[in-house]
């Protein structure tokens, strides 16, 4: 199991070093990603996280470096060029295939189309990862995007396919379009279930990689968790920590477990 | 042409497992089986283009080659960020086909036009374009795509031109001609030959412009591929009129052709058409 504590000390790091990103909105989805991780290492067959997860809330990228370098899939070295000169190591989700990240993201929208595609294209008898599920991971603000519509009439459409729709819903978007309650009335139609964002155990036993079909797993998170100097902080969305602020929120971090 | 490019994927399908065409809700009846069903690779995605360039895109990334099919505004100006990143960043192979040049639907006003394409595409990399003049053309657009890597734009037409096969010359892989024996002695040439009198250059549906307007006092080459060169063999020629119908300028005339020969360049305008007209469009070459 990955340790999520330890995964945001490397969010906080990567941040700092490369003087860019989304911290709070890359802190909120840290427990999902652990979840869904696990969940894949532990099915049959091959193991490839990258190839089966989409992170279309692309600017939470700093999540998913932290994650892979802690997987081996992304250098030490590598780790601590994110965001530097000559870098393709982006502040957002980049095309880089030779690590695995085959689909760039940054613009809202585009991830979940893609994984509804990669999910029909799985159907296919001859396809490589026949029927595995895809997994992927929406911003709710997000879902403000006409993607969105056209992703759930893709559902509709598509009732057989195979895929885990996460939303990190954090609430930070509601002051702009309702998607709470756009949200409860479209999930109606498939599986979905509201739950506790940072339960990692809980996000694993929803996930139900047995399940053929669609289903939606709405975490409530909170954008900054746990640091409450950042918890419904807005500044904290695109902010750098100060080396003050780096000593303390490392030294919470190294005195909590995170597991 | 639709007709054709339905034809030439109906046949590519039965002998491709990994191949997709995701419909935009249009051309759907020159799909289906004689029992009323599409085959089941050849998908309506309705009325949502954006989320349809997605899908393909995810498709793709499954090993698949993929061919969108909708209204060109629509394919490209509503899905255009799609476009950039899935086929430009993201190099997923996406084959788009616009059902229609920029006024084939002349009457159903600007939200239908479109003459921006191949301004569009050229400033997204990694999409190749193909502008078709002729039904072979296509065939000849559509095999190349399906065997190469990287994404795709080919514009179908309306205005299609139907030249014989004997009147056909080639003069290279990107370009073909129909020429004359128009010979007009009306200034010395380089290396002591006649000058030829006028070149009409064209691309996609100019070609049928030159060819119907009877344009034929003088040679017409045609080429499908906007940033095409043109053979330096044209510096032959007294008076070279290039005809684009597209907004902007891209077929590519090399230095030593411009430094013989007088070149004149006519491409659609930038303003909206708010009137019907026929042929609307081709005014811009007047």
């Amino acid at each position: 199991m990955y340790n999520a504590n330890k995964i945001r000390s490397k969010i906080l790091i990567a941040c700092k070093s490369g003087s860019e990103g989304h911290i709070a909105s890359a802190f909120s989805i840290v427990e999902m990603l652990i979840a869904v991780v696990n969940v894949i290492e532990s099915a049959p067959g091959d193991k490839e996280f990258l190839k089966d997860f989409v992170l279309s809330k692309g600017h939470a990228v700093l999540a998913l470096y932290a994650l892979m370098n802690e997987m081996g899939l992304l250098s030490d070295t590598q780790f601590s060029n994110i965001c530097l000169n000559e870098s393709a190591l982006v502040a957002h989700v980049p095309f880089v295939p030779s690590l695995g990240l085959s689909f760039g993201t940054g613009s809202l929208g585009h991830g979940l189309p893609f994984a509804i595609g990669k999910a029909f294209g799985r159907l296919s008898a001859s396809a490589k990862d026949y029927d595995r599920p895809v997994y992927t991971l929406v911003g709710d603000g997000e879902l403000n995007e006409g993607t969105s519509w056209e992703s759930f009439l893709m559902l509709l459409k598509f009732r057989r396919i195979n895929i885990r729709i996460l939303v990190d819903f954090n609430g930070s978007a509601e002051r702009g379009l309702p998607v709470e309650s756009a949200l409860k009335i479209l999930t109606k139609k498939f599986r979905a279930v509201w739950i506790d964002g940072h339960d990692i155990n809980c996000i694993k036993s929803e996930l139900d990689p047995g399940f053929k079909g669609t289903k939606f797993i709405i975490c409530n998170t909170r954008k900054g968790f746990p640091l409450k100097e950042m918890i419904d902080n807005p500044t904290w969305h695109h902010r750098i920590p100060t080396e003050g602020e780096m000593h303390q929120f490392l030294s919470y971090f190294n005195g909590n477990r995170g597991d | 042409m639709r007709k054709a490019f339905a034809e030439f994927f109906k046949e590519e399908l039965a002998s491709k497992e990994n191949l997709y065409i995701l419909l935009g809700d249009i051309s759907v009846g020159l799909f289906l089986d004689r029992d009323g069903s599409l085959p089941s690779k050849v998908i309506n995605m309705g009325i949502a283009e954006q989320g349809m360039i997605n899908f393909a895109a995810g498709l793709a990334d499954e090993g698949n080659t993929v061919v969108v099919h909708t209204i060109s505004p629509f394919l490209l100006e509503r899905a255009y960020e799609q476009i950039k990143l899935s086929c430009g960043y993201n190099k997923k192979k996406i084959i788009l086909v616009a059902a229609n040049g920029p006024y084939d639907y002349h009457k159903l006003g600007p939200s239908h036009h479109c003459p921006s394409d191949v301004t569009l595409m050229s400033c997204i990399e990694n999409v190749s374009v193909y502008l078709p003049s002729t039904i072979r053309d296509l065939y000849c657009a559509l095999k190349e795509v399906v065997e190469n890597d990287g994404a795709s734009y080919i514009r179908l037409t309306s205005r299609v031109s139907e030249i014989p096969v004997s009147s056909i010359a080639f003069i290279n892989d990107d370009w073909r001609s129909i020429e004359t024996t128009n010979l007009e002695d009306t200034r010395p040439s380089k290396q002591g030959i006649p000058a030829r009198g006028c070149l009409y250059v064209c691309i996609g549906e100019s070609l049928a412009y030159a060819v119907r307007l009877r344009l034929t006092e003088g040679d017409i080459w045609w080429t499908t591929r906007p940033n095409a060169i043109l053979p330096l063999r044209a510096s032959e020629y007294s008076r070279i009129i290039i005809l684009e119908p597209y907004i902007g300028n891209f077929i590519v005339v090399p230095e030593e052709v411009k430094n013989y020969s007088k070149i004149e360049r006519r491409s659609f305008s930038i303003n909206m058409k708010r009137l019907i007209q026929p042929n609307m469009g081709w005014e811009d070459f007047e």
